[in-house]
This record gives C-alpha cells, structure tokens and sequence, in this order.
C-alpha cells in the first residue's frame, strides 16, 4: 500500500515539471511527502530544479547577427539562389519574347507563301486555259 | 491554399516563405529577424559558448534558406527551422566533443554582473561590497548552479529537451515534431533529464 503511494507520488512529481498536476493530486502528494522522508526529498529537489528551470530565458541575439546571415547569403550560397531565381524570370521572359516572335515570323512567311503561291497560280492559269 | 490548422503566426511565416520562394530577399530577412533570438537562445543553451553559438545561428538561416524550397508550407516554419537549429548543435557537439569545461554562458561577465543577470538569463541578486549576504539567495544561487552544470551534462537529446521546454515553452507535441519523435519519447526524455538534475541534487538539497 505504502509502496503504491510512493509509486504514485514519484509519478505526481515527475509531472510537476510539466505543469500537469492538479489541485487535488498535489494537496495528496503533500501529504504524503510530508510522511515519507524519500518522497519528501525528491520532491524537494524537483522543486529547486523546476525553480532553476524556471529561470531559462532567451539571450538576445547579437545585434549584427542579422546584417550578417543576410551578408552571408548575398554573397555566397543565398546569392546564386536569388540570381537564379532572378535569371530563372528573365528566362521565363525571354523564350516568352522569343516564342512570340517566331511565331509572328511563322505566320508572315506562311501569309507571304500563299500569297505569291496565289499569285503564281493565277499567272498560270491562263496559260493552261489557253 | 491556405492551411486552418497553422496558427495566425504559423500563416504569417508561410507567406513570408511563399514570398521568398519567389526571390523576395527581404521576406527572409523578417524571418530572421522574427526567430534570430530563439536560434540563437537555443545554439547558447546547447553548446555554452556565445561566439560558437552566434556561428551557429547563422549556419541555422543559412541551411534554412537553402532548404526553403523543401519547407512544407502547411508544417510549422518555427517547427521546422528550430529542428534545423538543433541538428545543427548537436552536430558542431559531436564533432566538439562535450560542453565547454568553463562555458561562458555558465560566467557572469563583467558586463552582466552590472545587471546582475548571468549569461543564462537567471537574475542572481549580486551583492556589493557592502551588502549582507541573505543566506536564502545564496542557498538558492548555489542549488541554482548545481542545477545549470548538471544540464551542462545531460545527453543532447535530453537537454534539448528541457531548453525548447522550459525555455521556448513548447509542447512535448511540438518538440516531438522538432526532434522527429513521436511526443511521448520527447515527454520521456523531459522526465529522464529532470530526473538527472534532480540526482544531482542530492545532498545538496
């Protein structure tokens, strides 16, 4: 019996550091950590590590940290990937241009070809009527 | 399409990586701007030295920058690049070796004691010259220290653990996201490393 509380109370402790021990379960852990020496000092110590814990906050990045990861990529790696994304739109652009305008050629020599074909059918065809 | 289950921050970090996937250079400056102070907390926490812990950061935006064609847009950029942090710590810690026998962070410089606020952010009361000692602080300073060596010597994984929990305030969820494990190996991991610090309190406490 006693050893299930133990067993209960270690388990209630090893929540504590995550905030998850309610009202009723903490008032029943400090009942019985006041009666079992070894909970009671487990649960003393748990206590000052989650007060240490409690004491982690964040460090102020350097102030030139920022200036220089954006450095770092400008003129290395980041760069070739921001150039390749720039020459990737001009790319884009370019065969855009180009496809236009092949195509713009296509139909004029096509529109040129029927007419001088016209033409020379028409230039034919009194020739086979005569 | 934009992803419901993303919080409002989560929503606003993927369309600033929508807009550096486009070439918008300044949208991954505010990403740095936004997370420079948690990269760098956690680079501090993980390896004890502000210099090495600055190289790391950068290696962290650097690395994320390169991958942010592979970031999935409807996972937590924070998620994603904390994880990207610490791989990278924990890899500098394996080519390393171990923390820092006198970690800078553990010290508190002359320009923090002013402040009285030592490199891991606790607040010490540091006394003057000509102030008593209240045997309380002093107790408290000395657990305090116990507690910061004993992490100091935990496996990487379990300090990781404890920085992105007790420090960043995440979820065993999201830090099972972080560390690629499923949330009760990480909830796992957050019991055993307490536990340790707690052993390393005995006699002391």
């Amino acid at each position: 019996m006693i050893e299930s509380d133990c067993a209960r109370a270690v388990d209630a402790i090893e929540d504590l550091g995550d905030g998850e021990v309610g009202r009723v379960k903490w008032l029943l852990l400090k009942r019985h950590a006041g009666r079992c020496r070894k909970c009671g000092s487990y649960l003393n110590r748990m206590e000052a590590v989650i007060q240490a814990l409690a004491g982690l906050e964040r460090v102020t990045a350097p102030d030139d940290l920022v200036e220089a990861v954006m450095a770092c990529l400008l003129s290395g790696v980041g760069a070739v990937e921001l150039h390749a994304e720039a020459e990737e739109h001009s790319r884009r652009n370019l065969l855009l241009v180009a496809g236009a305008t092949g195509l713009g050629v296509a139909v004029a020599l096509a529109v040129v070809r029927w007419v001088v074909g016209r033409e020379h059918e028409e230039g034919l065809a009194p020739m086979g009527s005569a | 399409m934009p992803n419901t289950r993303l919080s409002r921050d989560g929503r606003d970090d993927a369309r600033l990586v929508k807009r550096c996937r486009e070439g918008d250079a300044g949208a991954f400056e505010d990403l740095v701007r936004k997370y420079q102070d948690p990269v760098y907390s956690i680079a501090c926490r993980m390896v004890g030295d502000r210099e090495e812990a600055r190289d790391l950061a950068q290696e962290t935006f650097v690395r994320a920058f390169e991958g942010i064609d592979t970031f999935n847009t409807r996972m937590s950029f924070r998620a994603w690049l904390y994880r990207i942090g610490t791989n990278a710590s924990i890899d500098h810690l394996r080519r390393r070796g171990r923390w820092r026998d006198v970690p800078v962070e553990m010290a508190v410089a002359a320009g923090d004691s002013a402040s009285g606020k030592s490199g891991y952010g606790v607040v010490i009361e540091l006394p003057g010259p000509e102030t008593d000692i209240p045997e309380n602080i002093s107790v408290s300073n000395e657990t305090s220290g116990f507690v910061w060596d004993a992490l100091a010597e935990l496996p990487n994984n379990y300090r990781v653990v404890i920085v992105l929990h007790h420090m960043e305030g995440l979820s065993y969820t999201e830090i099972g996201k972080v560390l690629g494990v499923p949330r009760n190996t990480a909830k796992t991991w957050g019991h055993r490393a307490r536990g340790l610090l707690c052993e390393a309190l005995e006699g002391v406490v």
